[in-house]
């Protein structure tokens, strides 16, 4: 090994994470080198002047800021996570309005009234939860006899028809009720 | 207490009570790295923040092999380095890194001069950013100029050089007046 390359050496001779084959050449080198012992002499002193100061670090304080953030980024990360809830519910719903469209599609091809098409009875406009599930909302909807006719619209409102023989009142409290799936509940 | 390694695997999987343990074993070590590169207490304390929180997002990322405080402090210097090129600095003080080593015959008093906190601590100051982080790394940390090399992103033989070249700019700055 070179004079210079045991020269570079010398601050990890003083830090003791040379490998031992390097720290015995640099050993060797500093018994006949008096240029280099003080070099050493001065590293040793860095070293030990810095590793002796105190650094007052944010500590506690630091950790509950720390905690503070990163609840505040929980809460971004959870409500942008949310969006896909009304959109799960809108999709299912798509999906039991298809569904009930291809039933009478199939029916009507199969079975016609002679007298036409039952009349419907009266229209409901309802707001639903965000959470609410689509097996929550179906059996809402099977409770008061109601089918979907239309919605979302563009503040996310649905139509419901009640069944000819409904009793209007009687459904509107019993969505009412239902907190989990229904926020809001109004005659048309 | 867990190890720092056990600590990362709990992080990984959502633990705040993990991350709050890993926090405190660590965060001196991040904020004395960052203030010796910084010089500037709360960006350093804001630097603690960012490292820690970038510990919360990727810990899952650890590899193994790996030594943790090398991880970290690899973190460290990314986010300090962002910080510098976000807020470009006037380093018009900086040391040469061409100039001449001091007389032998001052040997004596350079290391009474060294063991000056205040007097250290002015001419660390002095010297380059790059300069600073390998001292700093190699004789607060204790680490292996390899371990170095693997947090600042360079070969060993920089590291090995602007060690050097940073030897040699102390001694000027101590030197001065003698």
């Amino acid at each position: 090994m070179t004079d210079k390359k045991i020269e570079e050496l010398l601050p990890w001779h003083v830090n003791k994470t040379l490998e031992p084959e390097s720290s015995r050449q640099v050993e060797e080198y500093l018994a006949g080198d008096a240029d280099a012992r003080a070099d050493v002499e001065f590293l040793r002193a860095v070293r030990n002047t810095l590793k002796d100061q105190t650094v007052q670090s944010p500590g506690e304080l630091g950790l509950k800021r720390f905690q503070k953030q990163l609840a505040e980024t929980r809460q971004v990360r959870s409500a942008a996570r949310q969006w896909w809830r009304p959109a799960l519910a809108a999709a299912a719903l798509v999906i039991v309005v298809q569904g009930g469209l291809l039933v009478n599609l199939w029916q009507a091809e199969t079975y016609v009234p002679l007298g036409g098409d039952a009349p419907g009875g009266p229209v409901l406009q309802v707001e639903l939860n965000e959470d609410a599930t689509a097996a929550a909302l179906q059996e809402a909807l099977n409770r008061v006899g109601a089918t979907i006719v239309d919605g979302p619209g563009a503040l996310g409102i649905y139509r419901l028809r009640l069944s000819a023989d409904a009793n209007l009142d009687e459904a509107i409290a019993v969505l009412s009720a239902n907190t989990e799936v229904v926020r809001h509940v109004s005659k048309e | 207490m867990d190890s720092a390694e056990r600590l990362l695997e709990r992080i990984a999987s959502g633990s705040s009570e993990a991350m709050a343990d890993f926090y405190r074993q660590f965060e001196s070590k991040v904020y004395a790295f960052a203030l010796r590169k910084l010089n500037d207490p709360h960006g350093s304390a804001d630097i603690v923040n960012e490292v820690m929180m970038a510990v919360w997002q990727g810990a899952g990322g650890f590899q193994a092999n790996a030594k943790v405080s090398t991880w970290l402090l690899g973190i460290t210097h990314n986010k300090v380095i962002d910080r510098i090129r976000k807020n470009v600095r006037n380093e018009s003080e900086e040391l040469s890194e061409t100039m001449p080593d001091t007389d032998r015959t001052a040997a004596v008093d350079l290391v009474a001069r060294a063991q000056d906190a205040e007097r250290l601590s002015e001419c660390m100051e002095r010297l380059s950013q790059a300069h600073r982080e390998v001292v700093h790394l190699a004789f607060f940390e204790d680490l292996t100029y390899g371990e170095i090399a693997e947090i600042v992103g360079c070969p060993e033989g920089t590291v090995k050089t602007r060690m050097l070249h940073a030897k040699q700019n102390l001694k000027r700055c101590l030197s001065r007046g003698l």
